[in-house]
């Protein structure tokens, strides 16, 4: 070997091994990678907050989109990286709860992650069709409840968050409607605007022209707080339903085994990223909420969401492969 | 509304608008021409890029993009038998037959004009019918697409030159991949062996790349030696048709527009079955259908007509509905999204300039990629020339390249590959690829169309005939049927005195 190369040699190993060491975090670019196509909220999220983080953290934070198998092959790919700090989820119900419930996966949606902070959500809508002439809450329970499947509801597939938004409607109002899942939000607006199916608890942002225009009748959020974008439509609990959270929220979690103080300098950036006004404000003027929870926080809320989701998945009856 | 028109062109003509739909229009170009790496690809990497421009700028340029690419897609599928993108896996199968004829400069310049045509006309339709269509598209639900999608499955069975039986079995050898993947209904997944990779089916471009680009690059280096591909005669006028020719491409490229608008306009339809059924009206109609498939002129100007106006019609329920029909559709509005614009009902009237500054350019894009394509055209035809040892290993990288950046996926090489080979025995005992496409393009939207009609019918299957729309479609597939039959029941009295 030319004393050359085993110059370059040494020079590799050593920043080889520096990588591996917390206090130089961050060294090398960070990737978050989004279990969705691009385009989506979760597509959206990560790349604003990403900027910010980068400016933070003084190393660039990039976004890959690993869509497919229902957030499942993201979630695998993240759970088997190493837990360097440099490989990150943008997670969600679907990564930590709904998709290792129903399909067989190589990870464990809890024991395989670090969670590293809360980051947004985008609270869930209950729409009706204008053509149902329903216009109250009091009105959608009382024709739902004249006899089991009246009314219809969409979802965007089995064990969504509105199917189960949904199931948990039909448990709090003591009715049984009949579930229509489309393969996402575009084709399930279509329906309801043409009024081929009666109701359905979706994300906000793209129903909010059609609720404008009075095709779309919005009747409650299915948040703890009111949406920024509808602030006259109560929420479900002011609407007398009990607790209703069933926003869809985004966090960015870690493989488990990431260092703590790799996680803590994670959060520290991302915590301050959302003080920020600008980035604040660019995120609410597309819908999403700022959600921010602290690692230990986010551990909490997911111990929670997960028992949660898993009652209302026995109660929908959907199985999946397991 | 005319000063409304003039508004958008008045945008669509600024500098940086030209400009950046220039920009789009190329990339467009090459990634259609490239096989594989589709429009989409192509979006996502540019999408970052247009998050420091105008938004009105940054939204021509994707969309440049995206119709770009239908116009460089048939390059390959009439060269090389290698289709750019999946809509363009129909022009094959007349195209590649002219370029062994020799006539490859005629065929790229036929599909360039049609593809103008059809583009144009279809913008022409959205200035004039955007608020109408997309109310019209409201009224076809779940029964009405399913019987769609019948339609298109009856038509096309006879898309294939050559054994009908075979056909019909590799339309049920479609059928039978497409169940590959989760049930959207019950959650179940089907035929998976656990790979995560097939939980949302088998991708489509493996597919389509593998049977169709892999097997004939495969095919030809069987038959190596036995080049009989013209590169020659690539002189402009070679490349003009003749008034025969003009004469025989008005009625496809029209019918084809035609076919494309209405497929287009739909959410959940999508290109690729309108090239398929444009192909097989043109078929069906023709006096000479044994030419169909043996480089017949019509076969490649009715769907090259139908993608492009399909394409720019899909425009129509994105912009006016806030619905998109496929991915790329959701792509643009998730960027249009991400630029603060919230597509719908009232887009129209609330952004007048940017709706209509977006058309215009569509416009102008179209005639951007007329003066492009037409001096490429001589370009093109000398690849021809390379020699196959450098060209066939080219090709496949380029094609193993593009799968993988659709999700990056190691996986989707691996179905390419499989794919290939099984395109390749498929085509060495007389088994067509078309028909297999259109059956996994179809089952799976069949199946979900299907079952939802039937749910919000709650089981009853008179949702078929009690929707008017249904009813008329469901009346024309039967006497389709009937059709056949009665040509089946004829050719069999008639004495077998030949083999066709």
């Amino acid at each position: 070997m030319t004393p050359i190369r085993t110059g370059i040699m040494a020079v590799a190993m050593s920043v080889a091994a520096t990588a591996g060491l917390a206090q130089d975090y961050p060294s090398q670019p960070i990737t978050i990678v989004n279990p969705y196509s691009a385009g989506g909220p979760a597509d959206l999220i990560s790349r604003t907050i990403a900027e910010g983080m980068a400016e933070r953290l003084g190393q660039p934070v990039v976004v890959e989109n690993r869509p497919g198998a229902g957030t499942a092959i993201a979630a695998t790919y993240v759970a088997q990286a190493d837990p360097d700090g440099y490989t990150l989820l943008i997670a969600g119900s679907p990564t930590h709860v709904i998709t290792p419930a129903l399909q067989e996966v190589e990870y464990d949606g809890v024991e395989s992650f670090t969670p590293v902070s809360m980051v947004a959500n985008v609270p869930n809508v209950l729409v009706v069709a204008s053509s149902t002439g329903i216009t109250t809450i009091e009105q959608l329970i009382e024709r739902a409840g004249e006899a089991p499947d009246t009314l219809s509801f969409a979802s965007v597939g089995n064990g969504s968050l509105p199917h189960l938004s949904s199931v948990l409607f039909m448990q709090e109002t003591e009715t049984q409607m009949v579930h229509i899942p489309y393969g996402g939000a575009a084709p399930a607006v279509v329906d309801l605007l043409a009024g081929n199916v009666d109701m359905g608890f979706l994300n906000a942002p793209p129903l909010i022209p059609h609720v404008e225009s009075g095709d779309l009748v919005a009747l409650g959020v299915a948040a703890s707080d009111r949406s920024d974008q509808l602030p006259d439509v109560p929420t479900m609990q002011e609407l007398g339903l009990g607790e209703f959270q069933m926003s869809t929220w985004y966090g960015i979690s870690a493989p488990a085994g990431t260092p703590d103080d790799v996680v803590a300098a994670l959060d520290e950036a991302i915590s301050a990223t959302l003080e920020d006004e600008a980035i604040r404000s660019s995120l609410s003027e597309r819908g999403v909420m700022i959600f921010y929870k602290t690692s230990q926080d986010f551990a909490d809320f997911l111990a929670g969401d997960s028992g949660r989701m898993l009652d209302l998945l026995d109660a929908a009856g959907v199985s999946g492969d397991q | 509304m005319l000063s409304d028109i003039i508004l958008g062109f008045e945008r669509a003509v600024s500098l940086d608008a030209l400009l950046f739909c220039f920009i789009g229009v190329t990339i467009g170009t090459f990634v259609g021409v490239l096989p594989g790496v589709g429009a989409l690809a192509a979006v996502s990497l540019c999408l970052p890029l247009t998050y420091y421009l105008d938004p009105t700028v940054a939204l021509i340029m994707l969309a440049g993009i995206f119709y770009g690419a239908q116009y460089g897609s048939s390059t390959a599928s009439i060269l090389l038998n290698v289709p750019g993108t999946v809509t363009a896996a129909v022009t094959c199968l007349d195209g590649y037959p002219m370029t062994k004829q020799g006539r490859a400069g005629l065929a790229l310049f036929v599909t360039t004009i049609c593809s103008f045509v059809g583009g144009s006309i279809a913008i022409v339709l959205m200035m004039g019918f955007t608020p109408l269509i997309a109310r019209a598209a409201l009224s076809f639900s779940s029964a009405e697409y399913f019987m769609i999608m019948a339609l298109g499955l009856v038509v096309a069975s006879t898309i294939s030159s050559g054994s009908q039986l075979k056909s019909l079995a590799m339309v049920g050898f479609g059928l039978a991949l497409g169940l590959v993947g989760t049930d959207l209904n019950s959650g179940v997944s089907r035929f998976t062996f656990g790979q995560i990779e097939l939980y949302d089916g088998i991708s489509l471009v493996p597919i389509a790349m593998g049977l169709f680009g892999v097997a004939e690059i495969l095919n030809s280096i069987q038959a190596s030696g036995t080049r009989t591909l013209n590169a020659t005669g690539i002189s402009f006028r070679s490349m003009l048709p003749t008034r025969a020719e003009w004469k025989s491409i008005v009625g496809p490229t029209l019918r084809g527009t035609a076919i494309g608008a209405g497929i287009g306009a739909l959410p959940g339809s999508g290109a690729t079955v309108a090239t398929f059924m444009a192909y097989a009206a043109e078929k069906r109609r023709s006096k000479t259908p044994e030419r169909f498939g043996k480089g017949a002129i019509e076969g490649i100007a009715a769907p090259e007509a139908a993608n492009n106006s399909a394409v720019q019609a899909a425009f129509v329920p994105t912009l006016s509905l806030g619905i998109p029909g496929d991915a790329l559709m959701a792509f643009l509005l998730g960027a249009m999204l991400i630029h603060g614009i919230v597509p719908g009902p009232r887009f129209l009237t609330d952004q007048p300039e940017m709706f209509w500054g977006l058309v215009a350019s569509f416009w102008i894009g179209n005639v951007l990629l007329l003066v492009l394509n037409i001096p490429l055209i001589g370009l093109w035809v000398r690849m021809l020339s390379i020699p196959y040892n450098i060209l066939f290993p080219a090709m496949l990288f380029f094609i193993c390249v593009g799968v993988y950046s659709i999700e990056y996926q190691v996986f989707d090489i691996g179905l390419v590959i499989l794919f290939g080979l099984l395109g390749f025995l498929m085509n060495r005992l007389g088994y067509p690829p078309a028909p297999l496409l259109l059956g996994f393009i179809l089952g799976p939207m069949m199946e979900e169309h299907f079952k939802r009609s039937l749910l919000m019918s709650r089981g009853s299957f008179s949702i078929f005939w009690e929707r008017p729309i249904s009813a008329v479609l469901l009346v024309v597939i039967l006497l389709l049927l009937a059709l056949s039959v009665r040509t089946i029941l004829k050719d069999r009295r008639k004495p077998a005195d030949d083999t066709a």
